[in-house]
C-alpha cells in the first residue's frame, strides 16, 4: 500500500486530502491551542496568555485533585472490571448460539447505541433514585419476605426490620459505577464477542475429553485464548469510563466528581482555561500511555508468531 | 466369545424432525481398529461424538466393558479422541499439551515428565517438546494429538478423519504408524472416514453407514467380496451396476434379465421372497468390479464368460495398471482395470476401434440397489 502511495502520489494526495485537512482543522489546531492555553496564565475574565509557566501542571499534583484522579481511576477500573466480568459469558453466549440467533441477539446488545445517552441516564435516574423502581422492588421483596416469616411463625424472632430503609444509590460510587457499566457494556462485549467466535470450539471438547472440568478448561484454555480479546475490552472500556462526564454528574448528583468534571468547571464556572487545559491533556497523556501499552503487547505477540512461522 | 470392548445397543439420534442416527446396534472388540465408513452426513460422526460423550442418543444405550456410559460425561469417560483439526492447544507447548491430560489425573509430576518422555519418543516427537505448536508441521501436529490422548491410556481411542488433512506421501507414512501404534498400545482404536481407502487400508473391521443407517459391518475383504447391497459394494471400491428388470426361475435356477446384458443363468443363492415363476427383480442389479473385467480385440469364447463389445474409449494411465473406458452405446460405457502390458497393447488401437469386455458370470453378484 505505501509502495503504490508513493508511486502515485497525486492519487494519493486527492483522496488523502480531505481526511488530512479535517484532522488539521478539528484535531490539531484545537489540541494545539489547549496545549499552548495549558502553559498559560488568565490575563483578564476572557484573554489568556501563554507564558510558559508550569504552574498549571503543579496545581494537578495538589491532594484535591490528585483525589478526584485516584476515584476517577478506581471507578473505571471496578466498572471495567465488572463489564468484563458480565460481559464474557455474554459474549460466550452469544458466540456459541445458533446462526440464526446471532444477529439479533448482537443487536439487542447494539441498540442502546443508538438511543441518546442523556435519555437513557436520566432513565436511569427513574430506577435508581430514592423512590426509583429498584428501590419499589426491593420494597416488594422485603414485604413478601416479611410476610413469608409471618406464617411460618418467625416475624418476632427479629431478622428482618420491620420497615424497609431505601437504599441511596444516587450520588454514591455504586451508583455511578452502575451507570458506567451500563454504558460501557456493549464495548466491552464486542471484542470479546469477535476473539470467541473465532476460536475453534474442538479446543474446549478436546481439553475436556482429557479429562478437564468445565472451571479447568475455562481457565486453562477459553481464557488464555480469549486473553487478547480481554485486553481490549478492558482499554475500550477503561479509557472512556474514565473520562465519564455525563454520568457522574447526574447518577453522582455533583458528590461523586470524576477528573471530566473538574475539566468542565474550569472552562465553564472557574473559568480557568489554562488549569483546565492541562488537565484535560494529562487525560489524554494517560490514555496514550494505556494505548501504547496494548499496542506493544500486540506487536509482541506478533513478532512471536512471526518468528515461529 | 468374548465380551465386546464397545457395545452400541439400539441407539437413535434425532436433531429436532431430522435424524441423524436410526436405531444403530453395533459391537466393537478390544484390541482391533475398527472403522465407521460412510459419506458425508451420514451419521457417522455423531456415532464417534457420542462415544466420547459430546452427543447423547436420543434412543439406546452405549455400554463400554459391560457397563452403560450413556449418562456419564466426556471427562469421566476412558476414551480419548483424536480431533479432525487436532485441537492442539495453540498457546501451550507441544510437552504441555501432552501433559495435560496427565495434569488432570493429579499424576505427579515426576511421572508425568517420564510418561511425557516416553509418549513423545513413541510417536518420534523426542526432543521437540519444547516446541510451539504453531512451529510444527501438520503430521507433526497430529503426532502431538494422538500422544497427548494416548498418554492416558485409555481403553478407546477415537479418531476423526486422520489422514484426511494430511497430504498423499504423508498419509501412507501415518496409516502405517497408527497400525503400528495400535499394536505397541494395544489400544482399540475406532476411526471414522469418510475414504474407503483409508478404511480398509487401516481396519480390521469397518462398519459402513449411509443415511444414519447401518448397511453391513465386516472385514475389508469381506465387505469386498461379500457386500450386502449396491451402496456397499458402490463405496467399497468401485463397481459397475446393470438394473435388472425380470427374474424368473428355469428348473430350479434365476434367470436374470438386465438391461444390457440379456437373459443371464445365475447361479447363487435365490433372493429371499423371490418365488419362482413371478416377475420380480425390480430394485435389485447385477454388479461387475472393473478388476474382473478383461478385454480382448478378437471374438474368442472364454468358457462362463460373458462378453460386451463396445469401441475403444480412454485410458488412464496409473503406473502399475490402467484404467481403461469401453464405450457400449451413446450412454453406457464400462471401465476396466488392465495391466501395463495390456494396456500398452489397446493404446495401439485407435479410438472407436470395437473391442469386447468379458468377465466370468459367476464374479457379478446380485444385490438390492441401494433404497436411494
Amino acid at each position: 500500500m505505501q509502495q503504490r502511495a508513493g508511486q502515485r502520489p497525486a492519487a494519493f494526495i486527492a483522496t488523502g486530502l480531505p481526511g488530512i485537512g479535517w484532522l488539521l482543522a478539528f484535531f490539531v489546531a484545537p489540541l494545539s491551542i489547549i496545549l499552548l492555553y495549558s502553559f498559560g496564565e488568565n490575563v483578564s475574565l476572557t484573554q489568556v496568555e501563554t507564558t510558559g509557566t508550569l504552574e498549571n501542571y503543579r496545581r494537578i499534583f495538589e491532594p484535591e485533585i490528585l483525589k478526584l484522579g485516584w476515584r476517577s481511576i478506581r471507578i473505571a477500573f471496578i466498572s471495567t472490571l465488572i463489564c468484563l466480568v458480565i460481559g464474557f459469558p455474554m459474549a460466550l453466549v452469544i458466540a456459541t448460539s445458533s446462526q440464526r440467533a446471532k444477529p439479533w441477539l448482537l443487536l439487542l446488545i447494539m441498540l442502546p447505541f443508538w438511543t441518546n445517552l442523556l435519555i437513557r441516564t436520566y432513565a436511569l435516574l427513574n430506577i435508581l433514585g430514592t423512590r426509583g423502581r429498584l428501590n419499589e422492588l426491593l420494597v416488594w421483596l422485603h414485604g413478601g419476605m416479611r410476610q413469608a416469616l409471618d406464617i411460618i411463625g418467625l416475624s418476632e424472632a427479629g431478622l428482618l426490620a420491620d420497615r424497609f430503609t431505601p437504599i441511596t444509590f444516587l450520588g454514591t460510587e455504586g451508583g455511578v459505577i452502575y451507570g458506567i457499566v451500563y454504558v460501557s457494556l456493549p464495548f466491552a462485549i464486542l471484542p470479546l464477542y469477535s476473539v470467541l467466535e473465532r476460536m475453534d470450539t474442538s479446543l474446549l471438547e478436546a481439553s475436556i475429553d482429557l479429562g478437564a472440568g468445565q472451571w479447568t478448561t475455562f481457565r486453562r484454555v477459553l481464557l488464555p485464548l480469549a486473553l487478547p480479546g480481554v485486553l481490549t475490552a478492558a482499554v475500550i472500556t477503561f479509557i472512556p469510563a474514565l473520562g465519564q462526564f455525563l454520568t457522574p454528574d447526574l447518577l453522582g448528583r455533583g458528590q461523586v466528581d470524576m477528573i471530566a468534571n473538574v475539566i468542565e468547571r474550569q472552562f465553564k464556572r472557574a473559568n480557568d482555561w489554562p488549569f483546565g487545559s492541562a488537565l484535560s491533556l494529562t487525560l489524554l497523556y494517560v490514555t496514550f500511555l494505556l494505548l501504547t501499552l496494548r499496542a506493544f503487547s500486540d506487536a509482541r505477540r506478533a513478532r512471536r508468531t512471526e518468528n515461529r512461522g | 466369545m468374548t465380551e465386546p470392548i464397545i457395545s452400541i445397543r439400539g441407539v437413535s439420534k434425532r436433531f429436532g424432525g431430522v435424524t441423524a442416527i436410526d436405531n444403530i446396534s453395533l459391537d466393537i472388540e478390544a484390541g482391533e481398529i475398527f472403522a465407521l465408513l460412510g459419506p458425508s452426513g451420514c451419521g457417522k460422526s455423531t456415532l464417534l461424538r457420542m462415544l466420547a460423550g459430546f452427543e447423547h442418543p436420543s434412543d439406546g444405550s452405549v455400554l463400554l466393558d459391560g457397563k452403560d456410559l450413556t449418562r456419564l460425561p466426556p471427562n469421566r469417560r476412558p476414551i480419548n479422541m483424536v480431533f479432525q483439526s487436532y485441537a492442539v492447544f495453540p498457546h501451550m507447548t507441544v510437552a504441555k499439551n501432552v501433559a495435560y491430560g496427565l495434569e488432570m489425573e493429579r499424576t505427579k509430576r515426576s511421572e508425568i515428565r517420564t510418561r511425557v518422555a516416553q509418549a513423545l519418543e513413541q510417536v518420534q516427537l523426542e526432543g521437540l517438546g519444547d516446541r510451539r505448536p504453531d512451529q510444527l508441521s501438520g503430521g507433526q501436529r497430529q503426532r502431538v494429538a494422538v500422544a497427548r490422548a494416548l498418554i492416558k491410556r485409555p481403553r478407546v481411542l477415537l479418531l476423526d478423519e486422520p489422514l484426511s488433512a494430511l497430504d498423499a506421501k504423508l498419509r501412507d507414512a501415518m496409516r502405517l504408524e497408527l497400525v503400528k501404534l495400535q499394536e505397541m498400545s494395544g489400544v482399540t482404536f475406532i476411526i471414522v472416514t469418510h475414504d474407503q481407502y483409508e478404511a480398509m487400508a487401516l481396519a480390521d473391521r469397518i462398519a459402513v453407514l449411509e443415511n444414519g443407517c447401518l448397511r453391513q459391518v465386516d472385514t475389508p475383504r469381506s465387505l469386498y467380496n461379500n457386500p450386502v447391497d449396491a451402496f456397499v459394494a458402490d463405496f467399497i471400491g468401485n463397481v459397475h451396476t446393470f438394473d435388472v428388470s425380470k427374474i424368473d426361475l428355469v428348473e430350479g435356477r434365476m434367470r436374470v434379465h438386465a438391461d444390457i446384458l440379456g437373459p443371464l443363468m445365475i447361479d447363487k443363492p435365490i433372493p429371499e421372497g423371490l418365488l419362482p415363476g413371478v416377475q420380480t427383480g425390480r430394485g435389485r442389479v447385477l454388479t461387475i468390479r472393473p478388476e474382473s473385467i478383461g478385454i480382448k480385440t478378437g471374438e474368442t469364447y472364454v468358457p462362463g464368460h460373458l462378453t460386451v463389445s463396445g469401441t475403444m474409449g480412454d485410458i488412464a494411465f496409473q503406473g502399475q495398471h490402467s484404467v481403461v473406458e469401453i464405450r457400449i452405446n451413446n450412454s453406457r460405457s464400462i471401465s476396466a482395470i488392465v495391466d501395463d502390458a495390456t494396456a500398452r497393447e489397446l493404446d495401439g488401437l485407435g479410438h472407436e476401434t470395437t473391442v469386447h469386455a468379458h468377465w466370468a458370470v459367476a464374479d457379478m453378484h446380485l444385490l438390492e440397489s441401494s433404497i436411494n
